[in-house]
């Protein structure tokens, strides 16, 4: 994990966008980027499971231009679980990770919890937010039982109720995570 | 209550971290008659100084500067200052301050106040707190309304039933109320509340209250030793908040022994800190009470390595407006 701050020789840092197909990872990156995404997307053959044309099947990649030429890249996972080889290769010197929560589907929180597993290693550090979507059409679970599930596993991170068409929502996202990374790194001081 | 505010010039990062935790404490304990803020050097009632620095030195010596202002100089017990002024023993400690704070409070006549027309009277601070009470206990269900006047030239209707408030105006209005303003909460019928499209949820109003309750320091009913720790994050995407607020909440995440290590996590101004414990109060999203051994004490670094790279990104991202 990179731990310093900008220094002469350019760097990059990696924050991560994941969870289920259709969760919004392409469209949340493209709300923060700046740059045109790079799309690796492919006719979605799981129709059954998710009814869109197309999926990502390498990952997603946004990023943002730092002062001193550093860079801060943002990745997002192929969602379709037989792709989930990937995830570990992705998330490899990530910094955080964002875990994008489809409320329409059928068992939101154990499509979340496949996640959380997943990227155990950030959520002991508290370097993971979660973003509930489409809550508006699917108002259960709510935000509320989204906290009763975590503190079931004994688990306090950051859920919020987003629209990641809108840039303002994922920049909140992003800043808490920054926060929930910097009380991480004091406490470890 | 007068309102006195207190600033440094020239400190050393660690010593104004000291200040503003110990500032905390004094604060939350109510230890003190005024109510003391932070403020600008130029117009504070008390200053303190470090006497190696250069810049408060200048300070110290500007004619220009508030003839009325008392300066304390930080320093050792032995160590002697070539300028007049009060002394502060360093390192400061809670018992040393709050005697400085008492001698100031003292000496300086009591119409002297920067700015007493924000605070709120007695009668006016009462009523606010009586507003917060009800909005606290809203969350109980029960088949109640009130209107509330004085928050702003239109009433706010809170149904409780529905855990919700009309306010047929923008809610722009409602975020800098007036805390001097009459407060009247008259019960009423659920069927004379507004059944309109105006309908928003009560934690934003619970949080607008919260916030600006702040300024009379933790609302009666919170103990400021306790252990606090968010039950859940407030809801951003919905609330009126700052940067400082997501700051808080972060650090929130973790139990805390008591406001003072609100404070010293954060490195906010105690104002901000109290705000947010009000308002995260009264929308029950914190979690108030001993909590046992797992509570953080305040570490000795409250700031960590990647800080500064993480501030890098906010500005690369534009996430530097203070109010969001």
């Amino acid at each position: 994990m990179m731990s310093e701050a900008p220094s002469e020789a350019p760097q990059e840092h990696k924050i991560l966008f994941t969870g289920t197909m259709g969760a919004g990872k392409t469209t949340a990156i493209a709300a923060v980027s700046g740059i045109k995404m790079v799309k690796t997307e492919a006719a979605n053959t799981d129709r059954a499971l998710f009814n869109k044309a197309t999926t990502t099947v390498g990952f997603d990649y946004g990023e943002v231009g730092l002062e001193g030429g550093h860079v801060l890249r943002l990745y997002g996972t192929p969602g379709q679980q037989r792709f989930s080889f990937l995830w570990k290769i992705v998330a490899k010197g990530a910094i955080g990770v964002i875990i994008l929560v489809d409320n329409s589907r059928p068992d939101p929180f154990e499509d979340l919890a496949v996640y959380l597993d997943s990227f155990r290693q950030f959520v002991d550090i508290g370097g993971v937010v979660i973003a509930v979507g489409r809550t508006e059409s699917h108002q259960r679970p709510s935000i509320d039982d989204y906290y009763h599930h975590l503190a079931e596993r004994d688990l306090m991170l950051p859920v919020f109720a987003v629209d990641v068409r809108k840039s303002e929502d994922v920049l909140m996202v992003l800043d808490v995570l920054f926060n929930m990374l910097e009380v991480s790194d004091a406490e470890s001081v | 209550m007068r309102e006195l505010k207190i600033s440094q010039v020239g400190l050393s990062a660690a010593d104004l971290k000291r200040f503003k935790a110990v500032m905390i404490a004094i604060v939350s304990n109510r230890d003190v008659e005024a109510r003391w803020c932070m403020g600008e050097p130029q117009t504070a009632n008390l200053v303190l100084v470090s006497p190696d620095s250069d810049v408060a030195r200048q300070f110290v010596a500007d004619p220009a500067r508030k003839t009325d202002q008392v300066i304390a100089a930080v320093v050792g017990e032995s160590d002697s200052v070539d300028f007049e002024c009060d002394k502060l023993s360093w390192p400061i400690r809670l018992a040393s301050l709050l005697e400085l704070l008492q001698r100031v409070e003292s000496r300086l006549p009591r119409g002297d106040s920067t700015s007493a027309a924000e605070v709120p009277s007695a009668p006016e601070r009462n009523k606010l707190v009586q507003l917060a009470k009800l909005l606290r206990d809203v969350e109980s269900g029960d088949d109640l309304a009130w209107r509330i006047n004085g928050l702003s030239d239109r009433p706010v209707y809170v149904a409780a039933q529905d855990k919700s408030f009309v306010f047929e105006d923008s809610l722009l209005h409602l975020v800098q109320f007036d805390p001097n303003a009459s407060l009247e909460m008259v019960p009423i019928t659920v069927s004379q509340v507004p059944s309109n499209d105006q309908r928003r949820p009560i934690r934003m109003l619970q949080w607008l209250v919260g916030l600006r309750s702040g300024r009379i320091g933790l609302l009666p009913w919170i103990n400021p030793d306790s252990t606090f720790r968010l039950k859940q994050f407030p809801e951003f995407q919905l609330l009126h908040h700052t940067i400082e607020h997501r700051r808080i909440a972060a650090a929130l995440s973790r139990p805390r022994s008591g406001v003072q290590a609100i404070g010293a996590a954060t490195q906010l101004d105690s104002s901000i800190v109290l705000a947010f414990v009000n308002a995260a109060s009264l929308c029950g999203y914190l979690k108030i009470g001993d909590l046992g051994a797992a509570a953080a004490k305040p570490k000795k670094t409250s700031v960590g390595p990647r800080r500064a790279l993480f501030q890098v990104f906010r500005r690369a991202l534009g996430i530097a407006s203070n109010d969001v």
